[in-house]
């Protein structure tokens, strides 16, 4: 029984420590005003919508967010205003191509109507992990936050 | 039966080769399972082998460039007059010898005497040590590789022997070319050329060179970049290592993934075929369908099916590994990837394009089905087809419409590229497809209203309905396009559009209708209606494109404007944060640090290998050391950043503040989130100094917002990669990147052209009209692309703050004429309130960007570009389906009309053809006087300025003063003016206007050599030359400067680096609008000539119809043809002697008939005597026995008479019927029979006679003939009568049928008396005969019956021996009769 307790108690741990682990990369932050508040927790779950998207490899994670246009800079590909329906096949193409092994921001920043995060992208072609830099900057419009800029280097 | 026959051959043959293809497919599949799993097991043996032959061409290519090198360095050494110039010090005779080698562009050579002087070089300068310059003057002959900068070369280091002596050496020869290159810059060559980038492409991956250091040997690199790498040894000439090539090892997955995809791509081929047989299979059982709607469902179906056949095996997309099979030119999700990229949309339409090709055969079939003379109007059903075919006609405007919507819309392509007059290969795809899908459109639209016409042809038998009958679906088409522009009026193709589209495409179906109507000839896709189709499309698809360009135009230049008037401290902290953590990552930062060539590029290579290369911000890259002192910078616009004065914000704000945000503790102080609304306190807490916001940090950087210069600047400590965050760390100095945040890189003078159209902006690309953007602080023009017009525009700024104040908003579009030309502006308010820093809370800053209306050039340019890309098009169309007659061109004879046509068609377009390559040439050469015109004129200019500046006045000025004086001299005059100068003292340049071109290696700092040669060796006041730099041609001048003295002190040069990009822009505007018009006259010319050759031909066509109808026998002909003229003329005297032809005809007619009457009547009259006589003498005598009385003998008199009587009777009856058959013409009835049949019959009637032997010889497998049965057995008898009766006893016979060349043949030969020579041509002639008891008539009846039946008979005799009779009979053939 004290060894199951023990268990629990080291799986609370461990697990307590890889959600905060998880959230190193944002800061939370308390607000009276509730739009502000609403606003706020809704940037962070764009960010973490997206960074699912592509640690699940689920281009529907992340296009939900594309506006009409999105800017891209993906590599091996032109940089540049691409339409929703563009960015959606070249991620995808993108994520096919690079098999993701995991997607973590590492910091983010907020203002305004204007948040970005930043992170790594580590895939794995075959001869080993390798890692990319992933930047991912979103736009407050009409409540909800879009995606302004990928950039996957 | 027959489909049972039909399935037994060719189905079962194509079902045969589908399955032998499935099965190679299996086999295939089977196959490189086993060689994967083969691979799995001995991958080590793989691995080697494979490692093997990747070393071996990489080796053997590098020994190929240094042997290809070796051998130009020693045809130069091994040259006497080289030799002989080198000993003499002779400078320009050496040049002139090295000029005559003919070294290309890519070969550098230096070439220094005795003393290691530099006496003569062509090419970028090499920087040779000085040790091994004095090795070579020992005799020694090596090579080296050389870093200079981030490029590599390799160069051969030659001792140049006296050309007298061959022991003495009188100096050195380099001979050199860039092996490798660390980056690539906008299009330039030189990459594609290095060894590096060669091998990387052959071999896949990415190969690293480094160069040993010349002197000691030692590789100056990270040994991190060895793991997991194999290192190939390079060579020198002489047996020593100079460097290695960094080869990543051969990958299991790559090697197994390679065999798959080779495997994917035979099998995509395989289903490729499949698909094609399938096609072929499915059209061959639709055709076995009599449901011509259920034909069209079905192969809908089939070719859906295929596509998607192809999709899952993604072919072509795996056999063309081209770009335009990647999403970034156009992307569609609709319709699961048949539109994923631009090559599968082409293959789309390419599968349109074919089902458009069988609706239109299916529909022609309906459509040629018709009873002219039986034409019911089907009420119900025909009123049901075409409501049905109506409403797939609208439809099919909505699906058209999306599409195109879909292209401008998912695409990045510039639609109006202006850099070349020949479209890039995806505007060419693009618009191959729109092409394709207006074709596709148009031929079903036609099928479609030829369909209705069809189905309304019941009308044509209503007097007052035939003429207009075709206009009532005209009017319901226009009707219910109104009724769509009333309630839908966001549709895809806008009112006007569909209403042009119905008119054009009913001119066109009316026309055809009449041609089927009038000629009976229907064919939608013949040459003719094909260049009608094609027409109309350069007439609809440039107006639609334009316009949904233009939709889009005005979507992105709010997004533009926006994109502009925004807060940008968001952006620029994102961008300098994301390219600070990739940066620190570089380790050739590191590296560059200790070789002192690339420190001078390292700030340059790390700008080019960021994102700041192709974003729209002034940027720049400092590298500062330890002490702040700044080791290298490159500025993309110095007139927005300055150098000094960021460096100096930095030692202020972040070094002298000290403010050590690096360590971990300062996370409290700047939050890594900080949002304004709630963090205003520590904001202000951290707010310092007048012109520092808050520092913001992320790790190890910081940025830092310079609020009065309008910039953000983020600084990253440059640190030992291995030895970073470990208390042996050790600085080596700064890396800052700054950007300026206020104004975008998108104004004039903003930046040299070559940098700017390295931005990648493809918003800039869908603004197809020129934007003039104008920026406004508080109702002042700061900044514009069109001062002319941003003046105008002040105006306007007044109404539209009043708008926005009453709104409360802070864009709208407003329409302003300026100088009579219309324009519509987009105002934004740039939001500015929120700034903490005070001055700018003050400042109004508003942005316009305006656009012409209906801008007509644009618009011309549009529409005579796709009229260049249709004919061009077209022509190729033209030459495939002319490749056929290319093989029968001896059998091609050129009708009048058409060698008419050709000769007006040469007359016309031909001078018109040289006119425009006249007129190329003409502006071509005109702008490179204008452009020569200008240098001359700018460096003139320059001269005087700086002789009046008295720079060399005083001779004992050092390098560095002089260098200082001149770039101030240069930057104060000429830094802000659209020119480029630089100055050149002893080959090396000191001043220039343009920094960034030599500190980004696009310039050699050394004065190009011919220039050198020109100027110094020839004395020539001025020299001008073409040079190429990334990518873009440029024109370079050169000028002496001259002291008092007169001698030359220096050199200056300009090069014409401003607005290349527009100048070729221009270039290609002015020619796709001489030649676009060019070819637009031409095809009115066309159409002109089409029209006056076809009036000229018309009448002779006339005649010589008629002419052939005379001749046939024909004589009522009259041309109704009314004209003037010499044709006029020609055709009224034939009709003229037509009539007297017609009159003169029936005149003969009446008098042959009158003859022949006359004939007739001698000959009855002369055969009916003839047995009158006997009976009038018979009754005389009886009569006077009855009154002799002499009844002896009475009754046997009177039976005799009797019996004579009777006789004479039955002659005259004979007579009689032989002429009524004669005469008679009895009912014929005409169709297919046999030969054959007919004969048996006959010659059983005759077979009986037991004097005549008959041999029958019939071939059965002879072929049918048309003719009335009863005629012909009635002709065989006469025949065969004749032939009985002229064999005497025990007589042959023989009767023959047999069938050649579309003939039946039937001979009879007879062994009889024969026919006399003489009397053959007369057989046939009536009244004829050799026989005492006939009348002559049965071989003229024989002979009429056979004409009749277009048969022939001929006879052969010789008298005694035989007669043959032969009769020649056209076989049964349908489409003959």
């Amino acid at each position: 029984m004290t060894r199951i307790f023990i268990l629990i108690f080291a799986f609370c741990i461990i697990a307590g420590k890889n959600v905060n682990a998880q959230d190193d990369w944002w800061k939370d932050k308390r607000f009276k005003d509730d739009g502000q508040k609403a606003k706020y927790s809704l940037c962070k779950k764009t960010f973490k919508n997206i960074s699912e998207g592509f640690n699940y490899q689920n281009i529907n994670d992340i296009n939900v967010y594309f506006g009409s246009e999105v800017y891209l800079n993906i590599i091996s590909n032109e940089r540049g205003y691409y339409s929703s329906n563009q960015a959606e096949l070249i991620l995808t193409d993108f994520m096919e191509y690079f098999k993701v092994v995991s997607f973590k921001y590492k910091h983010s920043y907020l203002k305004n109507s204007f948040a970005f995060a930043i992170g790594k992208y580590i895939y794995d072609r075959g001869s080993g992990k390798r890692e990319l830099n992933a930047s991912i900057s979103l736009k407050y419009i009409d409540d909800v936050w879009i995606i302004d800029q990928i950039s996957i280097n | 039966m027959k489909i049972i026959d039909f399935f037994s051959n060719r189905f079962r043959f194509l079902i045969f080769i589908i399955l032998l293809i499935l099965i190679w497919i299996g086999i295939i599949k089977g196959v490189s399972y086993f060689i994967i799993s083969d691979v799995n097991d001995n991958w080590n043996q793989v691995v080697i082998e494979k490692s093997d032959k990747e070393k071996e061409l990489c080796l053997t290519s590098f020994t190929k460039a240094q042997n290809e090198i070796l051998n130009i360095s020693d045809k130069l050494t091994d040259n006497l007059n080289i030799r002989r110039q080198v000993a003499k010090n002779d400078s320009k005779r050496l040049y002139e010898e090295i000029f005559k080698a003919g070294l290309t562009d890519f070969t550098h050579v230096e070439i220094y005497d005795k003393f290691l002087n530099l006496i003569a070089f062509q090419g970028r300068q090499l920087e040779p040590e000085f040790l091994l310059l004095q090795k070579a003057l020992k005799g020694n002959k090596f090579s080296i590789l050389k870093d200079i900068g981030f490029n590599t070369y390799l160069v051969i280091f030659s001792p140049v022997k006296d050309d007298e002596d061959d022991n003495n050496i009188a100096g050195v020869l380099l001979t050199a070319q860039l092996v490798d290159i660390k980056y690539h810059f906008l299009n330039r060559t030189e990459p594609d050329i290095t060894l590096t980038s060669g091998l990387s492409k052959s071999l896949n991956t990415n190969i690293e060179l480094i160069a040993a250091n010349p002197i000691s040997g030692f590789l100056n690199v990270d040994t991190s970049l060895f793991k997991g790498s194999q290192i190939l040894h390079l060579q020198s000439i002489d047996g020593k290592e100079i460097g290695k090539i960094v080869l990543p090892v051969y990958e299991k997955n790559y090697h197994i993934k390679s065999i798959n995809l080779y495997s994917v791509k035979i099998i995509s081929v395989l289903i490729f075929f499949i698909t094609v047989f399938i096609f072929i299979l499915v059209i061959y059982s639709l055709n076995l369908l009599k449901n011509k709607a259920l034909k069209i469902i079905l192969f809908t179906i089939c070719i859906v099916l295929l596509r998607y056949l192809w999709i899952i095996f993604d072919f072509p997309s795996r056999i063309f590994e081209n770009e335009i099979f990647s999403s970034s030119f156009f992307a569609s999700s609709f319709g699961f990837g048949i539109i994923r990229s631009l090559g599968e949309l082409f293959v789309t339409s390419l599968f349109c394009f074919i089902f458009a090709i069988y609706f239109a055969k299916i529909s022609a079939e309906e459509i040629k089905n018709i009873d002219f003379n039986n034409t019911k109007l089907n009420f119900i059903k025909d009123l049901f087809f075409g409501i049905i075919l109506t409403a797939i006609f609208f439809t099919l405007f909505y699906v058209y419409g999306t599409l195109i919507q879909s292209i401008i819309f998912d695409s990045n392509i510039k639609f109006l590229d202006k850099s070349n007059i020949i479209p890039k290969a995806d505007l060419f795809f693009i618009q191959l497809v729109i092409l394709l899908m207006t074709v596709v459109y148009l031929v079903i639209g036609a099928s479609i209203v030829l369909l209705i016409f069809h189905y309304l042809r019941g009308f044509s038998r209503n007097k007052r309905l035939r003429k207009i009958y075709i206009f009532i679906p005209f009017g319901i088409f226009i009707i219910i396009n109104h009724i769509i522009g009333i309630y839908f009026q966001a549709t895809e193709i806008n009112y006007y559009q569909r209403f042009l589209i119905i008119v054009l495409l009913f001119i066109l179906c009316i026309y055809i209708n009449r041609n089927l109507l009038v000629k009976r000839e229907y064919s939608l896709l013949s040459l003719k209606n094909f260049s009608f189709i094609l027409f109309i499309c350069i007439i609809i698809a440039p107006l639609i494109l334009l316009e949904k360009n233009k939709s889009q135009e005005t979507k992105f230049v709010e997004l533009f404007g926006n994109e502009l008037s925004e807060q940008e401290e968001g952006k620029v902290v994102f961008l300098i944060s994301n390219e600070l953590s990739k940066l620190s990552a570089n380790s050739n930062i590191e590296n560059s640090f200790s070789d002192k060539t690339k420190l001078s590029k390292l700030s340059f290579y790390l700008w080019k290998e960021s994102v700041l290369s192709t974003e729209n911000y002034n940027s720049e890259i400092i590298i500062l050391d330890t002490n702040r002192k700044v080791l290298s910078d490159f500025n993309i616009n110095s007139a927005y950043l300055n150098t000094d004065s960021v460096v100096n914000f930095v030692n202020r704000g972040y070094f002298n503040k000290n403010l050590n945000l690096n360590t971990p503790d300062s996370e409290t102080d700047t939050s890594a989130v900080d949002m304004d609304i709630d963090s205003t306190e520590s904001g202000n807490e951290l707010y310092s100094g007048k012109d520092i916001s808050v520092p913001i940090t992320f790790d190890n950087m910081n940025i830092l917002n310079n609020r009065e210069g309008k910039y953000y600047v983020g600084i990253e400590t440059i640190e030992n990669q291995e030895l970073k965050n470990t208390e042996y760390a050790k600085k080596f100095g700064y890396l800052l990147l700054v950007i300026n945040s206020e104004s975008k890189n998108l104004l004039p003078n903003a930046s040299l052209q070559i940098f700017r159209s390295n931005t990648n902006d493809n918003l800039s690309d869908k603004i197809i009209s020129k934007l003039v953007i104008t920026e406004f602080i508080n109702g002042d023009v700061i900044n514009s692309t069109d001062p002319e017009i941003s003046r105008n525009l002040v105006k306007s700024l007044e109404p539209f703050r009043e708008y926005i104040q009453a709104n409360n908003i802070t864009k709208n579009w407003r329409y302003e004429t300026i100088n009579n030309e219309r324009y519509k502006t987009y105002y934004i308010l740039s939001k500015t309130d929120n700034s903490l820093y005070e001055p700018l809370k003050k400042v109004e800053k508003i942005y316009a960007l305006s656009l012409k209306r209906n801008d007509f050039a644009i618009t011309m340019f549009y529409y005579l570009k796709f009229i260049l890309f249709t004919i061009f098009i077209y022509l190729i169309f033209y030459a495939l389906i002319s490749i056929p007659l290319i093989f029968k061109i001896r059998k091609i004879q050129l009708n009048f009309r058409t060698k008419l046509f050709s000769s007006f068609v040469v007359v016309s377009i031909i001078p018109i053809i040289l006119l425009a390559v006249y007129t190329r040439s003409y502006i071509t050469n005109k702008n490179n006087n204008n452009y020569q015109n200008q240098i001359i004129s700018d460096l003139s200019l320059v001269n005087e300025n700086l002789k009046d500046e008295k720079i060399l006045m005083n001779k004992g000025k050092s390098l560095d003063t002089l260098k200082k004086t001149v770039n101030e001299i240069l930057d104060r005059n000429y830094s802000k003016t659209e020119k480029n100068f630089n100055f050149f003292i002893n080959k090396k340049l000191i001043a220039t206007t343009n920094d960034e071109l030599y500190k980004s290696d696009l310039l050699d700092p050394r004065i190009d050599a011919e220039a050198y040669y020109n100027i110094l060796y020839l004395k020539k006041d001025i020299f001008i030359k073409s040079l190429d730099i990334g990518g873009y041609s440029f024109l370079v001048g050169y000028k002496p400067f001259k002291d008092k003295s007169n001698s030359i002190s220096g050199i200056i040069s300009s090069i014409s680096v401003f607005k290349q990009k527009e100048i070729n822009e221009e270039l290609t505007e002015t020619l796709t609008i001489i030649f676009g018009s060019y070819f637009v006259v031409s095809i009115i010319l066309l159409i002109i000539v089409g029209l006056i050759t076809s009036r000229i031909s018309k009448p002779l066509l006339e005649l010589k119809l008629a002419t052939e109808k005379l001749s046939r026998g024909q004589s009522n002909i009259e041309i109704k043809l009314k004209r003037n003229d010499e044709f006029g003329s020609l055709v009224d005297s034939f009709n003229q002697m037509t009539k007297d032809l017609e009159r003169s005809k029936i005149e003969l007619m009446k008098a042959e008939r009158e003859a022949t009457w006359r004939d007739i009547a001698r000959r009855v009259a002369h055969e009916i005597k003839n047995p009158l006589t006997p009976m009038k003498l018979s009754i005389q005598h009886l009569y006077n026995l009855y009154k002799e009385k002499r009844t002896d003998n009475f009754e046997e008199v009177l039976g005799k008479t009797k019996e004579m009587i009777t006789n004479e009777i039955d002659k005259l009856n004979h007579i009689a019927t032989e002429f009524s058959n004669f005469a008679k013409l009895p009912r014929k009835n005409y169709e297919k029979i046999s030969v054959n049949t007919i004969l048996d019959d006959v010659i059983s009637l005759y077979s009986l006679d037991p004097d005549v032997e008959f041999i029958k010889n019939l071939k059965s497998d002879i072929k049918g003939i048309y003719g009335d049965a009863q005629e012909l057995n009635r002709a065989f008898q006469n025949i065969i009568k004749n032939a009985v009766q002229s064999v005497s006893k025990n007589g042959r016979i023989e009767i023959k049928s047999y069938s050649s060349g579309g003939f039946v043949f039937v001979e009879v030969k007879d062994d009889g008396c024969g026919i006399e020579p003489d009397i053959l041509d007369k057989l046939c002639e009536p009244n004829f005969s050799t026989k005492s008891q006939g009348m002559g008539l049965g071989l003229a009846i024989t002979k009429k019956t056979l004409d009749d039946m277009k048969a022939a008979i001929s006879f052969e005799s010789e008298l005694n021996k035989g007669t043959t009779v032969k009769l020649k009979f056209m076989a049964y053939e349908d489409e003959k009769f």
